[in-house]
């Protein structure tokens, strides 16, 4: 769940596939003008840690966050125009823009679900056993909206979600070793300690002023002990 | 307890016909859980008769993709697919449109050297874990030939051995090959896992 804020490690964790989309999506630019909004998807997660900085993420109490809109992903394409005159209609335009302008890259219900509205994906983390966690994910057609609006939460699942992902894979391999380290006898402490005390805080919500701090960690951990301190306590 | 009171206690017993002792489900009502009976499912290929050279340049084509794999030589293998050459892994053998549902792999050839450079890529952490695989194709079953294109059923079993673990997968190829430039290549490669449906303990991460 850390990883769905955490705009640190999508440059490194998914460093080989948004170089290896990036060089097609720039060949395909440089010899038709453009290329399919999904290299995009994944080209962008290469993006370098100043780009990453400028990402926020707003941190909840009890772990909830949301990590705010990076991918550009309300373009002037025929389709999203469509789109959001079909959203006017329906709610009016006040309630349109608000629904709009919305900077959301993904919403955290901690402990386990993810909620990716832009571009329709639920994600949902299951426990089954300390080393064993399902993780479930979901995309949606909107009622109503044209059949393009749906090609995109389709071929972000695709190639973000899907069983064979190319993005996820890395994820998981980091996550395996991540657990076999703390399983053997090595460092029993995992440092959260990236821009600490460096965050703004307001009414108990704290905002990052560098999208890469570990205030993300920092919150969903003291939410965990929070959860876990009246077990403790009752053993 | 003596054998007039045993008597007593047991009474008459009854006879049950034959023709009643189905089960009890059965004979309250014999769809009564709301499960119709099982149509036949899957996909039942066209067997033809086929000249044996067909047969043989076929049979290779299958077998080299296979050996490909195996070695991750993957830009042999892509290749092997014609320039509009798809790739694809539905989520559900009913599936019949590889654009617009949702797929385990999807992949046109620009999206095939996305993973292949992505694969080969020296920070690709996924690629750290020693893993290797072994395909086996068979049931080979040429459904249709004419003189630039072919289909082709067949079946494959692939063991997939990640850090200590083996992984099975298994399914059905259903390849449709063209001929470009004089030399069969694949339009669609449709694979149907049989264990799509299943919750994978890894993700896939090259093509089966």
């Amino acid at each position: 769940m850390e990883n769905q804020l955490d705009a640190l490690h999508p440059s490194v964790t998914h460093q080989s596939t948004g170089v290896s989309a990036r060089r097609v999506e720039q060949r395909l630019k440089s010899q038709k003008g453009s290329a399919p909004l999904f290299f995009h998807y994944l080209s962008t997660f290469a993006s370098s840690f100043d780009q990453w900085d400028s990402v926020q993420t707003v941190n909840f109490p009890n772990g909830h966050g949301i990590l705010k809109a990076y991918m550009g992903l309300r373009p002037t394409d025929p389709d999203t125009v469509e789109y959001e005159n079909i959203l006017k209609g329906a709610y009016g335009s006040e309630k349109a823009e608000e629904y709009l302008s919305r900077s959301i890259h993904h919403v955290l219900i901690y402990p386990y679900l993810s909620v990716q509205s832009p571009l329709q994906q639920l994600r949902c983390l299951r426990p089954i056993a300390p080393n064993k966690t399902v993780s479930e994910i979901w995309h949606f057609r909107l009622k109503g909206a044209p059949e393009a609006i749906y090609q995109r939460a389709l071929w972000y699942y695709n190639l973000v979600n899907s069983p064979a992902t190319m993005i996820n894979a890395d994820d998981l391999e980091n996550w395996t070793k991540g657990q076999l380290g703390l399983q053997s006898k090595g460092g029993e402490w995992v440092s959260f300690h990236r821009n600490y005390g460096q965050d703004t805080e307001k009414n108990g919500v704290l905002y990052s002023n560098n999208g890469t701090s570990e205030v993300v960690m920092r919150s969903q951990f003291k939410a965990w002990a929070n959860y876990l301190t009246p077990a403790f306590k009752a053993a | 307890m003596n054998e007039t009171v045993v008597k007593q206690a047991l009474g008459t017993g009854v006879v049950i016909e034959a023709v009643q002792s189905m089960t009890g489900a059965e004979s309250i009502a014999p769809d009564h859980m709301g499960r119709g009976r099982l149509p036949a499912s899957g996909y039942i290929p066209k067997f033809q008769k086929i000249d044996w050279n067909t047969r043989q340049e076929v049979e290779q084509l299958l077998y080299c993709q296979a050996a490909l794999l195996d070695s991750k030589a993957w830009e042999n293998f892509i290749d092997l697919f014609s320039h509009d050459g798809i790739y694809w892994m539905p989520s559900n053998s009913s599936q019949t449109d590889w654009s617009r549902e949702p797929s385990i792999f999807a992949e046109d050839k620009l999206l095939m050297e996305v993973r292949m450079g992505r694969v080969q890529h020296p920070n690709a952490w996924s690629q750290a874990a020693l893993w290797e695989t072994n395909h086996v194709v068979g049931n080979i079953c040429i459904e249709s030939v004419t003189d630039d294109t072919i289909e082709v059923f067949s079946k494959f079993q692939m063991m997939e051995l990640r850090r200590d673990h083996v992984r099975h997968f298994a399914g059905t190829y259903r390849h449709s090959l063209v001929k470009e430039a004089n030399i069969w290549k694949i339009k669609l490669q449709r694979v149907d896992l049989t264990n799509a449906q299943g919750a994978f303990d890894y993700v896939i991460q090259a093509w089966v």
